[in-house]
């Protein structure tokens, strides 16, 4: 029996690696959560985003005159430059504000709960609230929410509640996700 | 010179075994720059990411199939589009829309009642394999005897109707290959 020469040794060695860094370059992108095109399709990423949305849009929303600066910084902490400043043609004049505070003038937002048989949650998470998603990659994120806002003030005997949805931009920066956009009906 | 350039590279002298080797190497080289460019797309099987995106598809469709013929009336032909909307849907909702729709029916002739329904938004608030929930936003045109005398509107610019909006969360489950509509419920 004749020994394989030195080229089929190594033409075989070349084969083996080869072979395996397919199998593992295969076995990595069927076990990846992205699909092509970029969406994610894990179930706790997809939560996690939803949470957030609900989070980062009830703050957006929610406005008490008594503390409007303290609400505002709140909402822009957690908008990009563009949706900051779409937020800032939607505010009351500052003028008119201190007449507000006195009247103890208040909007406030809540994801409404997924079921009628769930009561509002302190917390949103998609298991409760009437939160989803149209879209998610990992850096874009679009999604839709009931909201029920609410206004009150004093000297008035009837509160406001304005059923409505919104369709919000999430995008990621530096590891946070930040409203980017909101589009009410 | 070149002449053993060309002959080095014919693999002139190589075995057989070794030009099958090499073959086969130049073949895993290229798929595996196919995989690194095209990642699972490429791969000739369905990868998990892959299902879950086709699930969410089929959720959608069949949740905008169901929420339309559920919006969808007309006294003049009910039966057709009651068949259409049990035909769509399974579990305790067909159970219930049976169970009204001699009184739905009903209700729409009396009414003279006809309804458009579009959709706007369908979102996916949590999938299963076998079950999903979903976010539907719909807006609907409805004329009865009551909406005759209506003048359009900007906001609703249908003389004689009324403009309705929806948000809708739908409970979408799997039958066999199919996904039905298996809870509605609008949120107030």
């Amino acid at each position: 029996m004749t020994r394989p020469g030195p080229r089929l040794v190594v033409l075989s060695s070349v084969l083996v690696v080869a072979v395996a860094t397919l199998g593992l370059l295969g076995w990595r992108a069927a076990r990846d959560d992205v699909a092509p095109g970029g969406q994610l399709t894990s179930s706790g990423q997809r939560a996690s985003i939803m949470a957030e949305a609900a989070r980062v849009t009830t703050l957006a929303m929610s406005w008490r005159a008594a503390s409007s600066d303290a609400d505002i910084a709140a909402a822009k902490a957690v908008m990009t430059k563009r949706m900051a400043a779409a937020y800032d043609a939607t505010l009351p004049e500052a003028g008119g504000r201190a007449a507000q505070a006195k009247q103890k003038v208040a909007v406030t937002a809540v994801v409404a709960p997924l079921t009628s048989a769930t009561s509002q949650p302190e917390t949103c998470t998609p298991q409760l609230c009437s939160v989803a998603l149209l879209s998610a990659s990992a850096e874009r994120a679009v999604a839709l929410l009931f909201v029920n806002q609410t206004a009150s003030a004093t000297g008035t005997t009837n509160t406001v509640v304005s059923p409505t949805w919104e369709i919000v931009t999430l995008v990621k920066r530096h590891g946070d996700w930040l409203l980017d956009e909101m589009v009410a009906p | 010179m070149a002449g053993e350039l060309l002959k080095r590279a014919s693999l002139a002298g190589w075995s057989r075994p070794e030009k099958a080797i090499a073959a086969a190497i130049v073949l895993v080289t290229a798929a595996i720059v196919a995989v690194l460019v095209g990642g699972a797309r490429v791969l000739p099987w369905q990868t998990g990411a892959e299902v879950r995106i086709d699930r969410q598809d089929q959720v959608r469709s069949a949740a905008t199939a169901g929420v339309l013929a559920f919006l969808d009336v007309d006294y003049h032909d009910m039966e057709a589009r009651m068949k259409r909307v049990q035909a769509l849907s399974t579990g305790t909702f067909k159970k219930e829309y049976a169970s009204t729709a001699v009184d739905l029916k009903a209700a729409a002739e009396q009414a003279q009642a006809v309804s458009v329904g579009t959709v706007k938004h369908v979102a996916i608030n949590r999938l299963t394999a076998q079950q999903a929930i979903v976010l539907v936003t719909a807006s609907n045109v409805v004329s009865n005897s009551d909406t005759a005398a209506t003048k359009a509107t900007t906001e609703c610019p249908h003389a004689g109707a009324r403009c309705d909006q929806y948000r809708f969360v739908v409970t979408v489950s799997r039958v066999g290959s199919r996904w039905l509509l298996s809870d509605l419920a609008g949120v107030s």
